[in-house]
């Protein structure tokens, strides 16, 4: 497309090379961006160096669904334990969650994730038999395709909102927004996600609700937006508006910043910082 | 179809040094959900009989999990989607 660019606008240049048009030579595939004027391009290979995991192992796509296809066999067998394919709820315990992180995590799907396709499957027939896939390839290969999605048909989808903020952060980009005071956490609209622990396997009917409990050491939601935020007031959902509001009022007063609703957390559990 | 003697000489640029880009798609930044990853609490699994912890260590992916559990800056994801391009062969 850029050397049919050039072209367009100089047709001498029709023959030559990419280097001869002033054009830089093709090495990798990128989502290229840019975040307030900072260049910001995403490759396999920074993928890679985000997670700190070589981009090797194993890598198949372009299966298709198709039925003929050997790996058809391969994947029942592992997830089955059959060769015929079976329905999601045959699957064991173990293999749902794996199959739901990889559907949360992994490969998002933003959707259903009952029937995965068959690249997908393969995927995850790598982790159940521990063979080593290539991630950060099928990570890349994954990302690449929603940018195409949203252009061509409108979908108003992003995957990998945390890890696009990690690739952020390990970027500098983050830093830079820091030092230049451009922006708060408010302006950047920080948000964690949900924890995967003993109460999903609750929610996902795999263990009985009386088996289910909460334990001390559970992993707590980052708290990274009320640690931001220096003396967050000791305030919580739990408590009547009134009490919510004057506090929000004297925080103001006192540091001249305001906290949104959403900021204050549900229970005073929750965050750390305010539960004595 | 054109011939040169028509066609203006290009004016070639330096590079900046910062550049902005423009949208690449029809889409308003607010129009867009983010998906937020879910960290997973290998502990919790386990001690609910679903061990988990083995799979991911074969494949190398710890550093992967213990990152999700972080801040998700949804408004420079949204500023990122709506001008990000794929630069691939097909594009260069």
């Amino acid at each position: 497309m850029e050397i049919d660019e050039k072209v367009l606008i100089d047709p001498s240049l029709a023959s030559k090379s990419r280097e001869e048009m002033g054009l830089e030579p093709f090495t990798v595939t990128e989502i290229r961006s840019s975040i307030m004027g900072i260049s910001v391009f995403i490759s396999e290979e920074q993928i890679a160096w985000v997670i700190r995991r070589a981009s090797k192992g194993r890598f198949v796509s372009g299966l298709d669904n198709n039925k003929t296809s050997p790996w058809n066999d391969t994947v029942n067998k592992t997830m089955f334990n059959n060769t015929k394919k079976e329905k999601y709820c045959d699957l064991s315990m173990e293999h749902k969650l794996l199959l739901k992180i990889q559907n949360e995590n992994l490969l998002p799907k933003g959707g259903g994730g009952d029937q995965p396709s068959l690249d997908h499957r393969v995927f995850l027939h790598f982790f159940m038999t521990k063979e080593k896939a290539n991630a950060p390839k099928y990570i890349f290969r994954h990302m690449i395709k929603t940018p195409r999605e949203s252009q061509t048909i409108n979908r108003c989808w992003v995957p990998y909102g945390r890890f696009l903020s990690e690739i952020f952060h390990k970027g500098g980009i983050l830093d830079a927004i820091r030092i230049s005071k451009v922006s708060d956490d408010k302006q950047l609209g920080t948000v964690t996600g949900k924890v995967i622990n003993g109460g999903t396997l609750r929610h996902m009917k795999l263990i009985k609700k009386e088996d289910y409990e909460k334990l001390a050491i559970d992993l707590k939601e980052s708290e990274a937006v009320s640690n931001l935020m220096d003396n967050f007031p000791p305030i919580c959902m739990q408590d009547p508006l009134d009490v919510r509001l004057s506090y929000i009022l004297k925080y103001y007063e006192t540091t001249g910043e305001t906290i949104r609703m959403e900021d204050v957390p549900e229970t005073m559990l929750w965050c750390s910082s305010c539960c004595f | 179809m054109a011939s040169s003697s028509s066609v203006p000489e290009s004016s070639m640029q330096e590079t900046p040094a910062y550049e902005i880009r423009g949208r690449t798609m029809s889409l308003e930044e607010w129009d867009f959900n983010v998906q937020v990853e879910n960290s997973v609490d290998f502990v919790s699994l386990a001690h609910h009989g679903c061990e988990l912890k083995s799979y991911y260590e074969a494949q190398n992916l710890f550093n992967y999990f213990e990152m999700l559990n972080g801040p998700t800056y949804m408004n420079l994801v949204r500023h990122f989607w709506v001008r990000a391009q794929v630069y691939d062969r097909k594009a260069a």
